[in-house]
């Protein structure tokens, strides 16, 4: 750990002694009490006098329960001003904690689904869309696609078409095990969810504690803090979760793990690139035994179907996988927009409605690019931190006596504790420096 | 005398050349860097012929594609209709509404985002060397702007995160972003391709040699070549513009390429035809009894950039312009959709050097 880290560190556990006025607490999330909790993280500099985490069994029992189980003569004997400091459902269970106890003078969350999270409730319903399975079994369907478009296994087909399986073999040993590997990850982090329990019920968005706990008014300061995740949430999040305890280690403050698997998605993305130019190879190679083995024409084009299931895998991974989460998360609203692409037409409009059963002849030109607009319903992907939504996490400022929805950009959920902006925002916020005295 | 007039002449058009000597040494100059960056090239190109052997063949691909995904339309797509097809679905009302749908409206609404259309442009150079070595690089030089997908996320993949550069060489595949920076590479088991050269090479001396003959006697040995090597369960028909049509039965069990209509057991066939003089696919299609799963059309343009040669020779096997693909499959809900390929070639051309 380097000396700025450290300042930072011991700062942020000073500030939070400088007033001895205020005590403040700092609430795990779910099952904080089990997995490395968020905050365990600064543990090491925290002490029931200048601060604590507080350690709770959150899985089992409602949020209510949860928050009615730490009495003010139990977490505060000394009576002094409490700021809670809740991270995910910990600032749920802080904002429940303060409505019983006039002690909580302000209320700190990160990555609290104050409007419930989409992610549990389609876990716990089973609606969760596997997005890795899909890309997995796309990969499959193609990889079993180029080998069986090799049909006729014989000479010269098999030999003109053996550079395919090189390629194949390559994505198998680069991509797929990776993916698997992603997969799993990711299973764990979800499946944390799957359980129906009075916990998780509480969190689905719509539920009773949710609707109450939107109408109630916040009558202390409240700062929200959420993260706004970079690209590629998906691998983002997996590696994230494979490195849980390691993030919890204070001695890796500030190492981010969610870039892990970029390898791997590289790895994947280029393999398929060259996947697909021998494709086009193969099926290039393949016209000239074509024409004394005219049973071979329609080898070549199943080479040509497969490097399309290629090209569908690419998009897959690079793009829809991630959209595609997004929407589990609750991260898709439906927008009316108007968008643009190239599309191909044929000059003979003879060709399209026929169902393009003719040639062209050389000096009549054959088709051209348009740009052809649409305005539709379109699903837009938003803001999330690979967990929550913003959308989910934000309140809006009338809902409380003085609310201020901080955005904390690249952040996904589960570093949103060892990263050093977050630790610098808190610091800010405990000087008082910026966002007023409630903190100090 | 005429030697001295050239040299009178040469002298006269370079102005005060013998006036002025720095300009004589600054020519010179110019003329050695050239000569000596020729002998540098000459030099790398010996250095390279002796390390990969002669150039064989190169491969070249410069392609601007779009995929579609969009429902099944009984006005647009009024080929992949069949009462098999009307029966699976006629169950499934949504199903029905998308196919009968006669006209879009502004109130659309987009299922997935693979409906939305994505467009690629990419070139690729393959280069095969006698020795069996294989030097791949592909670019993709999409303009972002044409991909209205990427206005569609809060967090779209960036430039420096794009692969917009792969190049496969020396048993590495290389990843390099926009900014030409390196990504990432990876150990790739290289496949060595003298087989595949020789293969290619005798076949294509042997397509040489039936371009040259009498179209008579190539009819009659093509055809009688055709009806010995034909599949069990093959049929070949001429067409009355000439054109011909092979059909052949595709095993159930190994293909997967195509969508299969649920609960419908028989067997799938293809049936490619092509041109009279049998070396271009018109059309290819896949079915499932009368079930068209598959639909691929070709066009051809005559372009000299989408012709193959051999030794600066072009020879008269082309390749297509155009290639529209249409493949019928059934999304999470049943309801039957078209995916479809649009490619377009501006060079798509193997140039052998044997």
């Amino acid at each position: 750990m380097n000396i700025k880290k450290i300042i930072i560190l011991l700062l942020l556990i000073i500030s939070t002694i400088a007033n001895a006025q205020k005590k403040v607490l700092w609430l795990n999330g779910i099952l904080g009490d089990q997995n490395p909790g968020m905050w365990n993280l600064y543990n090491n500099n925290l002490t029931p006098t200048n601060g604590e985490t507080i350690t709770y069994t959150s899985m089992f029992n409602s949020i209510k329960s949860i928050a009615n189980s730490y009495p003010n003569q139990q977490i505060n004997p000394t009576n002094k001003d409490l700021i809670l400091v809740g991270y995910s459902l910990g600032g749920l269970v802080g904002r429940t904690m303060q409505l019983n106890n006039s002690y909580v003078k302000g209320i700190i969350s990160a990555g609290c689904p104050n409007q419930g999270s989409a992610l549990i409730a389609n876990t716990i319903s089973g609606n969760v869309f596997n997005v890795i399975d899909v890309g997995i079994s796309k990969s499959n369907t193609a990889i079993n696609n180029s080998s069986v478009a090799t049909v006729f296994c014989a000479p010269p087909v098999s030999i003109l078409s053996a550079p395919i399986v090189l390629g194949i073999e390559a994505f198998k040993t680069a991509a797929l095990v990776g993916l698997g590997v992603v997969k799993e990850a990711l299973g764990a982090a979800i499946d944390i969810y799957s359980t129906r329990t009075p916990c998780t019920q509480d969190l689905v968005p719509g539920s009773p504690y949710i609707v109450e706990s939107q109408n109630k008014y916040i009558s202390v300061p409240y700062i929200n803090i959420y993260g706004a995740e970079d690209y590629w949430q998906v691998l983002r999040l997996a590696g994230s979760c494979a490195n849980l305890v390691q993030m919890q280690d204070p001695a890796n403050l500030d190492v981010s793990y969610d870039e892990i698997y970029f390898p791997t998605m590289y790895s994947a993305l280029s393999t398929i690139n060259t996947i697909q130019t021998i494709h086009d190879d193969v099926y290039q190679a393949l016209v000239y035994p074509a024409i004394f083995m005219p049973w071979i024409w329609a080898t070549r084009e199943l080479v040509l179907s497969a490097r399309h299931d290629w090209d569908g895998v690419y998009r897959y991974l690079e793009t829809d996988m991630h959209n595609n989460y997004a929407g589990i998360v609750g991260a898709n609203a439906y927008e009316l927009r108007s968008y643009c692409v190239q599309e191909w037409f044929f000059d003979d409009p003879y060709m399209q409605i026929q169902g393009m059963n003719k040639i062209v002849a050389p000096d009549q030109g054959v088709g051209h690019w348009e740009t052809v607009c649409y305005t539709k319903n379109v699903p837009i992907t938003l803001e999330h931190d690979g967990v929550v939504t913003s959308k989910a996490v934000i309140v809006p400022g009338t809902k409380g006596v003085k609310i201020l929805n901080m955005r904390l950009a690249g952040t996904n959920h589960l570093e949103m504790g060892n990263k050093l902006e977050m630790r610098e925002l808190l610091k800010e916020i405990f000087s008082g420096a910026t966002y007023g005295q409630d903190f100090q | 005398m005429k030697i001295k007039f050239k040299e009178e002449v040469f002298f006269k058009k370079l102005p005060n050349f013998r006036r002025c000597n720095h300009l004589k040494i600054f020519y010179i100059s110019i003329i050695a860097i050239i000569l000596s960056s020729c002998s540098n090239y000459i030099l790398n190109d010996s250095i390279a012929k002796k390390v990969n052997g002669e150039l064989a063949v190169e491969i070249f691909n410069h392609s601007q594609r779009v995929d579609k995904l969009e429902y099944l339309s009984i006005v647009k797509h009024p080929y992949f209709i069949s009462p098999v097809l009307l029966s699976t679905v006629s169950t499934n009302k949504q199903a029905m509404l998308l196919m009968n749908k006669t006209q879009t409206s502004e109130y659309d609404t987009i299922y997935s985002l693979e409906e939305i259309p994505i467009y690629k442009e990419s070139t690729s150079t393959t280069r095969i060397y006698s020795s069996g070595k294989m030097e791949t690089e592909i670019q993709d030089i999409t303009p972002d702007s044409l991909n209205p997908i990427i206005t569609f996320t809060a967090n779209p993949l960036p430039a420096e995160a794009t692969i917009k550069k792969t190049l496969i060489e020396d048993g590495v595949i290389k990843a390099f972003n926009g900014d030409g920076k390196l990504i990432n590479s990876l150990a790739y088991t290289e496949k060595n391709m003298k087989a595949f050269i020789d293969t290619l090479k005798y076949y294509v001396v042997l397509a040489e040699k039936v371009d040259t003959l009498e179209s008579k006697s190539t009819e009659a040995q093509l055809n009688k070549s055709l009806r010995k090597n034909a599949p069990a369960g093959s049929k070949i028909i001429k067409l009355s513009n000439g054109n011909v049509v092979l059909e052949q039965m595709i095993d159930n069990s190994a293909n997967t390429t195509v969508t299969r209509i649920r609960n419908n057991n028989e067997p799938l066939r293809s049936r490619t035809e092509l041109n009279p003089e049998m070396n271009k696919t018109i059309k290819f299609e896949i079915f499932q009894g009368n079930q068209l799963l598959q639909q691929r059309s070709y066009i051809y343009s005559n372009n000299e950039s989408l012709k193959n040669s051999k030794n600066a020779l072009i020879l008269s096997y082309e390749n297509p312009e155009v290639i529209i693909s249409e493949s019928l499959i059934f999304d999470r809900k049943g309801i039957p959709m078209i995916k479809s390929t649009q490619e377009h070639y501006l060079r798509n051309q193997m140039v052998f050097h044997f």
